[in-house]
């Protein structure tokens, strides 16, 4: 009877497996196809990111985008053509997707993407955005209000046609996973889109470099390259400043939800961040660069005296952190008030500028963090995204 | 017969008491046995932090999973009894959808409902449960109303389901206008947590399961009647009718206070029962009630042994623990005891 059975399976499923199969292989053959160009070029330099690369030739720009989503392998290439573009220069792998430059109009599907087109004084290009209540930068806040900036939906299920009525030069996406059904769709559709991975940087500086990757669409290669100098020797020089403190105080972060404590692993950017800050983050010994998943009691062991508790997620006050649940008290840092979270740029819509802004200035968060653990040092500064909980 | 019983409940009086200095010794600080059992005999042992762990995480935690396991298994007792049906659980009534609707309601409307709650002084902690309490309550209502117009159980079942669709149907709605971080946060509600109940939430979760299951345990002989078929029962002289509202009240209260306090904890009410009956032989209820209590106070806090990873700083969810042990442990049941529907008749 049960090999019965198993034998109809395998005849059900053989057919099935080989098509799986045959079609995985056609994609990789598409993908592996090596890109050959008559021309040669300049490859941009990029100091911190490690997930794009962009180099520029006479008629047009190759821009690879690497490893877009957790775990995965894919380089995908863009080809930015410019005006004096000829097809026959180039041969590129089948999955290559092409844009004509320059950009005029973008769709953007994450507000970390949206403080590079302001810096870049190109925040007009932008004509749709999903669930843009959102968004907490003013100026694009009052174009979405203007009526420049449609609202697309919420960006797991986008409103398509809204989309296709708005027919942007180009959608930059986000990837969690390998899903990428919807991407294709739209691409089907005839809209080039280019997925971006500054979450997956794992340097703070490596998410603010992705200012680069913006500015290829609209020609501003040596803006981009200036402003994020600035934001660069910003963030080195309050990091000398920390290198020599005598005293560092210790650190954690994060809240517990259900039975987990989330809590930044030792080479997450969220690790560098308190390190370059003159702190001792408890866990910078982890040597994962990942989100832990950790138990209420193993994060009371280590952090029960530890000296800063530094976001607290969307908590306001020390009495809300209370009510949450009771355990938090017996912390030494909450018993102290030395509870900082970086709710201090909260639009009234709720968007956060930390998950926007924050993205692309990691000078100013590090100079905030700097002063939460050594105020004598940082005197000048006023705090921007931090502010202490009572 | 009763030697055997005897035997069985005080083996697994023993069981429930081992596991239950292992779950509080075990956990991802390593905390020496032996301190662990000073400290439970009322000794001090000189390390404040271990205490702390102890009285603050620990115990509340184990006193959760004997509650939850003990619960639901009754649950899913009463359930299963009611419907003559080997697929039900606690939560066919709608019960656990309709506490997913209320805490869906609160956490992805922005917890505007939330917000209201909170500014009559009761704490952030306590939203989730008032909020999952009223959804499991409106759910309740209609079916004790629809209950006493209707006469067939299985029609009762069927109305379940459909309310478990329809809140469903509503929750996913909800997300797909929610931001990120709330449905996040829905999400981790769902995956069911033990750890989270401090003593102060304890003080009303205790009562309410400890009385319920009493309660629940003096109907017994109608439960064992009700076996054997409404006629039967009806000749045995058992209203039927006051039964069928008492099975259904008990298990809300059991069921939906455990979803408002852990989330909903899956798999343990159906298994329980099963792994009682299967293990045990018996389907009276006088001595299957009891069994089943210990037995899912014991699979509990088994469960929560392994989700706490002892040694390790990382948990898994209770949930995905409950189901992949369960599983297994049922259908090795089953397929060794090849005379499975016969447990259902008396």
């Amino acid at each position: 009877m049960i090999t019965g059975m198993s034998g109809k399976m395998y005849k059900i499923l053989l057919p099935l497996l080989m098509i799986i199969l045959f079609s995985c292989e056609k994609e990789n053959k598409g993908q592996k196809k090596k890109e050959t160009y008559s021309e040669s070029g300049d490859q941009i330099d990029i100091h911190y990111a490690s997930r794009f690369q962009l180099i520029i030739f006479d008629s047009f720009k190759e821009l690879k985008v690497i490893s877009p989503w957790p775990g995965s392998l894919d380089t995908f290439t863009y080809i930015l053509q410019k005006q004096n573009f000829q097809e026959s220069q180039i041969s590129v792998g089948q999955n290559s997707i092409k844009i004509q430059l320059p950009v005029k109009s973008m769709v953007c599907f994450s507000t970390t993407h949206l403080p590079y087109l302001e810096m870049l004084d190109e925040h007009e290009k932008l004509s749709g955005f999903p669930t843009t209540s959102y968004i907490s930068s003013a100026l694009f806040r009052k174009r979405v209000q203007a009526g420049k900036i449609k609202e697309l939906g919420p960006s797991n299920e986008i409103n398509f046609e809204q989309l296709l009525a708005l027919d942007p030069d180009v959608v930059i996406a986000f990837s969690m996973n390998s899903d990428l059904s919807m991407i294709k769709k739209i691409q089907l559709s005839g809209i080039p889109v280019i997925l971006n991975a500054d979450y997956l940087e794992k340097h703070p500086l490596g998410r603010a470099e992705w200012i680069k990757f913006m500015a290829a669409f609209f020609d501003k290669e040596s803006q981009a390259d200036s402003i994020f100098s600035i934001i660069q020797s910003q963030y080195i020089s309050t990091k000398r400043k920390l290198e020599s403190v005598s005293i560092r105080p210790s650190v954690y972060t994060g809240v517990v939800y259900g039975d987990t404590w989330f809590m930044p692993g030792g080479r997450h950017y969220g690790s560098i961040f308190f390190q370059d800050a003159g702190a001792d983050y408890l866990w910078s010994a982890n040597q994962s660069d990942e989100t832990l998943q950790l138990s209420f009691e193993s994060v009371y062991e280590k952090a029960q005296d530890a000296d800063f508790w530094i976001g607290v997620a969307t908590y306001h006050s020390l009495k809300e952190i209370q009510q949450a649940d009771e355990r938090y008290t017996h912390f030494k840092a909450f018993d102290d008030g030395h509870v900082y979270n970086y709710i201090a740029k909260l639009s009234d819509n709720g968007g956060n500028a930390y998950f926007e802004e924050g993205y692309a200035r990691p000078d100013i968060i590090l100079n905030d963090l700097a002063k939460i653990f050594h105020p004598e040092l940082m005197s000048d500064h006023q705090f921007y995204f931090y502010e202490k909980l009572y | 017969m009763n030697k055997q019983v005897l035997t069985i409940f005080t083996s697994l009086v023993i069981l429930l008491i081992l596991l239950l200095l292992l779950n509080i010794s075990l956990g991802s600080v390593y905390i020496p046995f032996h301190k662990t059992l000073t400290f439970l005999i009322g000794k001090d042992i000189g390390h404040i932090g271990w205490e702390n762990i102890l009285i603050q995480f620990r115990i509340p935690k184990a006193i959760t999973a004997i509650l939850v396991g003990s619960g639901l298994g009754i649950s899913g007792l009463l359930m299963q009894t009611l419907f003559r049906n080997p697929l039900a659980g606690p939560f066919v009534l709608g019960i656990s959808s309709g506490a997913s609707l209320g805490v869906a309601i609160a956490i992805l409307t922005g917890m505007s409902f939330g917000l209201a709650i909170n500014q009559l002084g009761i704490g952030g902690s306590w939203i989730l449960t008032v909020s999952a309490s009223f959804g499991a309550f409106l759910v309740l209502s209609v079916v004790i109303l629809v209950s006493l117009k209707i006469r067939d159980s299985m029609s009762l079942l069927i109305i379940g389901l459909m309310f478990g669709s329809a809140t469903g149907a509503i929750v996913s709605v909800l997300q797909f206008f929610s931001k990120a971080e709330s449905i996040q946060a829905y999400l981790i509600w769902t995956f069911g947590s033990l750890g989270g109940l401090t003593w102060e939430e304890l003080k009303i979760f205790i009562p309410v399961i400890f009385l319920t299951l009493g309660w629940a345990y003096t109907f017994s002989k109608s439960l064992n009647a009700l076996l054997l078929g409404d006629n039967y029962s009806r000749s045995m002289g058992v209203n039927i009718k006051k039964t069928r509202l008492i099975i259904i009240i008990a298990t809300s209260l059991l069921a939906g206070t455990i979803t408002a306090f852990c989330g909903p904890i899956a798999f343990i009410g159906i298994a329980i029962p099963h792994i009682t009956r299967l293990l045990f032989n018996t389907a009276n209820h006088k001595v299957l009630f009891p069994m089943v209590i210990f037995s899912g106070a014991i699979l509990m806090l088994f469960c929560d042994i392994i989700a706490q990873m002892p040694g390790k700083e990382y948990t898994l969810p209770i949930n995905a623990v409950t189901s992949v042990l369960g599983a297994p442990i049922v259908i090795w049941l089953v397929v060794r005891r090849k005379d499975f529907s016969k447990s259902f008749s008396g």
